[in-house]
């Protein structure tokens, strides 16, 4: 048994005409027994006849020469014609591929500068393992080289400030030099130390 | 719908493909055909008529300006109905943000448009815009999504499969959309409806 609800999704169905021959029986057998659906049925067919009939609005005299006059305007602005070709694929498709390329050759540059540059540091570091007799470490965090003494005291710690290094321009370090208390008085005490920061310097401009 | 050919007339899908091809001529043909349907449209849709004209001109401007972008698989008339109904809802979103709100979008003091009436009778006249008026009102008291398939169904005219391709719903749901809307504006106006 269908119910009001059932035939409310029909009003409009029924109004316009477009109700199935089944449906349309039913609908009119339930509007005969229900004073509310009636009405609604009523009320939508009045309403639909109503909207059908609103005064039609008609767009002002001037309004195709403005439209005209806006088109010409638009036809002469260099920014629309600019605009027409950098959004045109016969722009974008070479555009794209050039900003691909680039990408690329500034990828591969960076990273050759980088592995160019752990290839100074190692140098360094071998050379003054090799040189001063002393071991150095080489802290992958700040770029630190601490150098060791022989009985494992740090000596000295060196932070190089040049970015011409990480350039690929090693020939020249501006380096900064922090002592380190504990060992200042140790070095003081062993000679060899002048010779391993004479070693340093002279490394340091040699690579 | 425009787009019937009757005798000699060309229809929108020539028109837009002439166009397409240079014939400026075309352009103005379509410009002729459909500037005071889409007024219409968006002013049911937006409540003022100067904004509404400046947005039936945009959509003019779009339609120029991306012609190559038509394809005739698509009716041109609901790709226009398209371009439109996406400016006017630009326009309301646009309006919400600003939290804009003035009397004469009610409809009541809006500028003079042209109606044609042959037998003019100043009392019913007054009677017939007071009844337009307190309609309008009522339609543009729908939410948007009502609002815009009662317009295009019963003010416009277009058939529900347009409306479909237009507002890119499925048929049923424009159907039931009609109906629910028909019968909330219907509530609105039991008194009116009445008379």
């Amino acid at each position: 048994m269908k119910t009001c609800h059932n035939f409310t999704g029909l009003i409009s169905e029924y109004v316009e005409g477009n109700i199935s021959q089944q449906d349309r029986v039913d609908f009119e057998n339930h509007l005969k027994h229900c004073d509310d659906c009636y009405q609604k049925m009523n009320s939508t067919r009045k309403l639909h006849h109503v909207l059908r009939q609103l005064p039609s609005l008609k767009v002002s005299p001037d309004f195709e020469a403005i439209l005209r006059a806006r088109i010409r305007i638009e036809n002469k602005r260099p920014l629309y014609r600019t605009t027409q070709l950098l959004t045109s694929w016969k722009f974008r498709i070479p555009a794209y591929s050039l900003s691909a390329i680039l990408i690329l050759l500034v990828v591969v540059l960076v990273y050759s500068k980088i592995s160019q540059q752990n290839s100074y540091t190692q140098q360094a570091i071998n050379s003054i393992e090799r040189k001063g007799g002393y071991a150095a470490e080489h802290s992958a965090t700040n770029g630190a080289i601490t150098i060791y003494s022989i009985d494992q005291k740090p000596i000295k710690s060196i932070v190089s400030q040049n970015r011409d290094v990480f350039m690929g321009q090693p020939t020249k370090i501006h380096e900064k030099t922090s002592s380190i208390d504990s060992t200042r008085h140790a070095a003081r005490q062993d000679k060899r130390l002048e010779r391993s920061q004479a070693d340093r310097y002279y490394y340091a401009t040699s690579y | 719908m425009v787009d019937q050919k009757k005798g000699n007339r060309p229809t929108d899908e020539e028109l837009i493909e002439k166009f397409q091809n240079g014939d400026l001529y075309a352009f103005d043909l379509i410009v002729k055909r459909y500037k005071n349907q889409l007024l219409n449209f968006i002013y049911r849709f937006l409540g003022n008529t100067e904004e509404s004209e400046d947005l039936v001109q945009e959509t003019f401007l779009r339609v120029y300006r991306n012609r190559k972008a038509y394809q005739k698989v698509a009716k041109f008339s609901t790709w226009i109905y398209t371009i439109a109904g996406n400016l006017a809802k630009t326009e309301l979103r646009k309006r919400k943000r600003r939290r804009f709100f003035s009397i004469s979008e009610l409809g009541f003091n809006e500028k003079d448009y042209d109606i044609s009436d042959e037998a003019y009778n100043p009392e019913k006249d007054v009677d017939s815009r007071l009844k337009e008026a307190i309609i309008h009102e009522q339609i543009m008291a729908l939410s948007p999504k009502f609002r815009e398939v009662i317009i295009l169904r019963d003010v416009q005219q277009l058939s529900y499969e347009e409306i479909s391709e237009i507002v890119n719903i499925p048929l049923g749901t424009v159907k039931s959309r009609v109906n629910r809307g028909r019968l909330k504006l219907q509530e609105k106006l039991t008194t009116l409806l009445e008379r």
